[in-house]
């Protein structure tokens, strides 16, 4: 299982919602709420190197294009 | 000589962490800035959007990382720019668009809702009225004479090229 967290103040709820969706079918994904972060807790389902790296990645993107639109 | 830097390189790791001050770039063209750069590092963003943001990249191939956080530098300046552009050209390109909207109903015209002259800076208020002042008929000029139907243009000159034979009233061709 691999950890990343991910600071409330740029990276929204809804953002890791979506992406975690998005992940589903490669990784099992769990949110535990902290003081200041978001806890992603990730357990790959395939053999993806960087897999935290990448949803983190991706979740900023996707926290990106919420605040153009 | 001391060096002014917003990088650390922690070489161990692969990393460069970038000092960011939320005062000078806002926190839109951190993310501007960042997103540009996801597909060449990963990137996590922390830190106090009030007092000092912190991004971390981490390139996803060998990369020298001091120059690697001066590109980010120069990408937050970039976005920096085109914001300050952007907010500064925000009430004409409102009133272009407008503009190229407006339907036949004068009280569109009329109306300065959307507008309000205290708040625009004399530049902008320069440049609204030249474009009112703007004769929009400049475009029905023609001095090509590209708009001229060809048959008008030609019509006379082309009939004399191609005479049609003189015919009888038996269909024989009349001769000279």
């Amino acid at each position: 299982m691999e950890n990343v967290k991910l600071n409330k103040e740029f990276y929204p709820l809804n953002a890791i919602n979506q992406a975690v969706k998005d992940f589903k079918e490669a990784a099992s994904i769990k949110i535990r709420n902290e003081e200041n972060h978001y806890k992603i807790e990730i357990t790959p389902k395939q053999n993806i190197q960087f897999l935290k790296e990448e949803f983190a990645n991706y979740v900023l993107g996707i926290s990106k294009n919420k605040r153009v639109s | 000589m001391s060096k002014i830097s917003n990088l650390e390189i922690i070489k161990e790791d692969n990393k460069v962490i970038i000092k960011i001050n939320p005062k000078i770039y806002p926190l839109e063209v951190v993310y501007s800035a960042a997103y540009v750069f996801l597909d060449k590092a990963y990137i996590l963003i922390d830190g106090d959007p009030k007092k000092e943001i912190i991004v971390e990249a981490k390139p996803k191939e060998e990369k020298n990382l001091e120059y690697f956080g001066g590109e980010f530098n120069n990408e937050l300046l970039n976005y920096l720019t085109y914001k300050n552009f952007s907010d500064k050209n925000k009430d004409i390109r409102t009133m272009i668009v407008q503009r190229a909207l407006i339907t036949g109903d004068p009280d569109v015209l009329d109306n300065k809702n959307s507008f309000d002259d205290e708040e625009l800076d004399e530049e902008t208020k320069k440049l609204l009225k030249e474009l009112e002042d703007d004769d929009d008929d400049d475009f029905l000029d023609d001095p090509e004479g590209i708009a001229i139907p060809w048959e008008e243009k030609y019509g006379k000159e082309s009939k004399k090229e191609n005479k049609k034979p003189k015919v009888r009233e038996d269909g024989k061709r009349k001769t000279k």
